[in-house]
């Protein structure tokens, strides 16, 4: 389990560029100064919006040519764990009495990238447990507030590649996409018990409902972006259109979908079977993908608008993506009580099926004064959950002061405020920011540094 | 049974893990575990004219707790105890006594947890209370378990005279046991 955790706590780490939006949603710090929000016309514009692909970039607007994190954090996390120590580090060592699995959670919600700053303090209060033979009750007392009340998980959707060729406004490449989701909800007596320390009673499911799904493949895409209005004047003004037609080959697709948890006896603890497992889950994969892919069709819509100082855009992407899997097969998974195990049986070998790809969207606005302030926000879903940005930026001459706000996909405001300074090519990034990722009610801020090439 | 009784504490340790160096307290009513069995009243009935003293004892009864109490460490338990005579005829003394054990074998070998006596006197029937103080042991490697029984014993010392009949019936017996961090 030790070493289990280790690798599992590294393999995180060396994935932490491949994280979504919801944790630390750039290496840049300047974004991060400004609540997660981008004054350029950067990847993630073009990303969710096909019009800004012909959309030059604005002429002295401050788009770095490259962008590098210094990571303080990685630097403070190696200091205070060596690495060659790790496995006699308490926090990776459950055999250690000073282990505690919470600060582990949040090492993996909050790779060490940055500066942690102010770390989200960790719930130490008393857990109490009642117990009788008929009774068991648990009281979290202030830890009550982790306990989910709506779904939680994680799930997104992403571009792995994008290799095409291009003339006079269309383009025709592959792009492969993937997308993964998890969610997880309480059941409401297993919330009731957990949530508002409710006693536990007889004859009682206390369950967990899971829905998972994975699928990737690739899709050729025909797109089209151009500007309709102002194409000869010599500013950026007009309105921007983009399209793209795509057609999904899928290759792989695992899903699985049912409940888990157990349900409790006449009495809660005597008798020979106190509680009863209780598991009932349908999988559902692709039997072979070199014989069939999941065929659809979908496709991305996006406008952009400029005049003078303001931007504003909105890109919506894979708008009608749903993939048909010709060859599936269905499985369903019990816990038998009889045999004490888990049964498995086959529902149908070669079953028809569908699965949709989020709607991910972008809506954006920027509005450029004349005084070296900038002011502009974002509200992007990329399939699991609105975050909205929103901020701004002041220049004086080579400094330049930041701050924003921003509401994540779980609903909570947070903070960003920094400053830079740039010397000619060379600029050099300081962003703090707010962030309730961490195990706990309370927010930590971390602080991002970053030097840009323009 | 332990494998299944797992998993209704999986979920509440889970998350009783999330009170980083914060205790977990476990409230243990054991009065609910022996009462169904009878074994919360001990029934005493010493006949003939003359002094003479008797023991009787409940038969060891099991305690079911959670699983993962195994691998914990106590940092201290209290035992909170209390009970009546409720005497018949006849006059005496009674020593009230609570053991627990990890095995039923030595229940009774070990040292009582807590002991009490009472004094039946004058006029009966009558009804005598008895309260032993909350015993505080720490560290009782006793009650890093899952499983733990617990017996009680009552040592009757009867007067000259009538006969002693009566029952020494358990009102409270609970353990309120706190562990250091790490329960699973």
């Amino acid at each position: 389990m030790r070493i289990g955790a280790v690798a599992f706590a590294l393999a995180v780490l060396v994935a932490a560029p491949t994280r979504p939006a919801s944790g630390q949603f750039s290496f840049d710090a300047r974004r991060i100064g400004m609540g997660g929000v981008s004054l350029t016309r950067d990847g993630n514009l073009r990303r969710y919006n096909p019009a800004y692909r012909a959309v030059k970039d604005r002429p002295g607007s401050g788009n770095a040519k490259l962008t590098i994190p210094v990571p303080l954090g990685l630097i403070q996390f190696f200091h205070d764990h060596p690495i060659n120590k790790l496995r006699r580090d308490p926090m990776f060592n459950p055999d250690s009495t000073a282990f505690n699995p919470v600060e582990l959670v949040n090492l993996v919600f909050n790779l060490p990238i940055f500066l942690e700053v102010k770390k989200a303090p960790t719930p130490t209060n008393d857990v109490t447990f009642t117990v009788g033979r008929n009774a068991f009750m648990l009281d979290l007392g202030a830890a009550q507030v982790l306990v989910p009340e709506d779904e939680f998980g994680l799930g997104g959707s992403s571009r792995l590649l994008d290799m095409g060729f291009g003339i006079k406004g269309f383009r025709f490449g592959v792009q492969g996409f993937e997308n993964h989701d998890i969610a997880f909800l309480l059941g409401d007596s297993l919330r009731a018990f957990l949530k508002e320390a409710h006693p536990a009673d007889t004859n009682t499911t206390y369950d967990v409902l899971a829905d998972a799904i994975v699928q990737a493949g690739v899709a050729p895409t025909l797109s089209f972006s151009g500007r309709l209005t102002g194409v000869k004047s010599d500013n950026q003004d007009g309105v921007y259109l983009g399209a793209a037609l795509r057609s999904y080959y899928g290759v792989t697709y695992f899903r699985a979908d049912g409940s888990g948890g157990f349900t409790t006896g006449d009495t809660l603890f005597a008798g020979p079977n106190p509680v009863t497992p209780q598991l009932d889950a349908f999988t559902y994969r692709d039997n072979d993908a070199t014989k069939t892919f999941g065929r659809g069709f979908g496709g991305d819509v996006g406008v952009v608008f400029i005049s003078g100082p303001l931007e504003v855009g909105v890109g919506v992407n894979d708008i009608g993506a749903t993939l048909t899997w010709k060859d599936t097969k269905i499985e369903r998974t019990v816990f038998d009580t009889a045999g004490d195990s888990l049964v498995t049986t086959l529902v149908d070998p070669h079953a028809e099926t569908t699965t949709k790809l989020p709607v991910s969207y972008i809506a954006n606005a920027a509005f450029r004064m004349g005084t070296g302030t900038t002011l502009g926000g974002d509200v992007v879903n990329n399939g699991r959950g609105v975050v909205i940005h929103v901020g701004g930026e002041q220049r004086f001459g080579p400094l330049a002061l930041r701050g924003g706000v921003s509401r994540d996909q779980r609903k909570r405001m947070q903070f960003g405020w920094g400053g830079g300074v740039r010397l000619g090519p060379l600029g050099l990034d300081v962003g703090f920011w707010t962030h309730s990722n961490s195990f706990a009610d309370k927010r930590g801020i971390t602080m991002a540094t970053s030097i840009s090439l323009y | 049974m332990k494998a299944t009784a797992s998993a209704f504490v999986v979920a509440a340790a889970l998350l009783s893990a999330a009170c980083g160096e914060g205790r977990a307290i476990f409230i243990v009513d054991v009065l609910s575990f022996i009462k169904p069995a009878g074994t919360d009243t001990i029934h005493y009935n010493v006949p003939g004219p003359i002094a003479i003293s008797a023991d009787s004892f409940i038969t060891p009864q099991k305690v079911s707790l959670p699983p993962g109490l195994g691998k914990s460490t106590v940092d201290n338990v209290e035992v909170t105890a209390a009970a009546v005579i409720e005497n018949t005829t006849g006059t005496g003394a009674i020593q009230f006594e609570v053991f627990f054990a990890k095995d039923s074998a030595n229940v009774y070998l070990t040292t009582p947890y807590i002991s009490a006596n009472g004094t039946i006197s004058g006029t009966q029937p009558s009804t005598v209370p008895l309260l032993p103080p909350t015993a505080v042991s720490l560290a009782d490697s006793v009650f890093n378990t899952d499983q733990l029984w617990v017996g009680v014993h009552a040592g009757i010392a009867k007067n000259a005279g009538a006969d002693l009949v009566g029952r020494v019936r358990l009102t409270t017996l609970s353990l309120r046991v706190v562990l250091q961090d790490k329960i699973f």
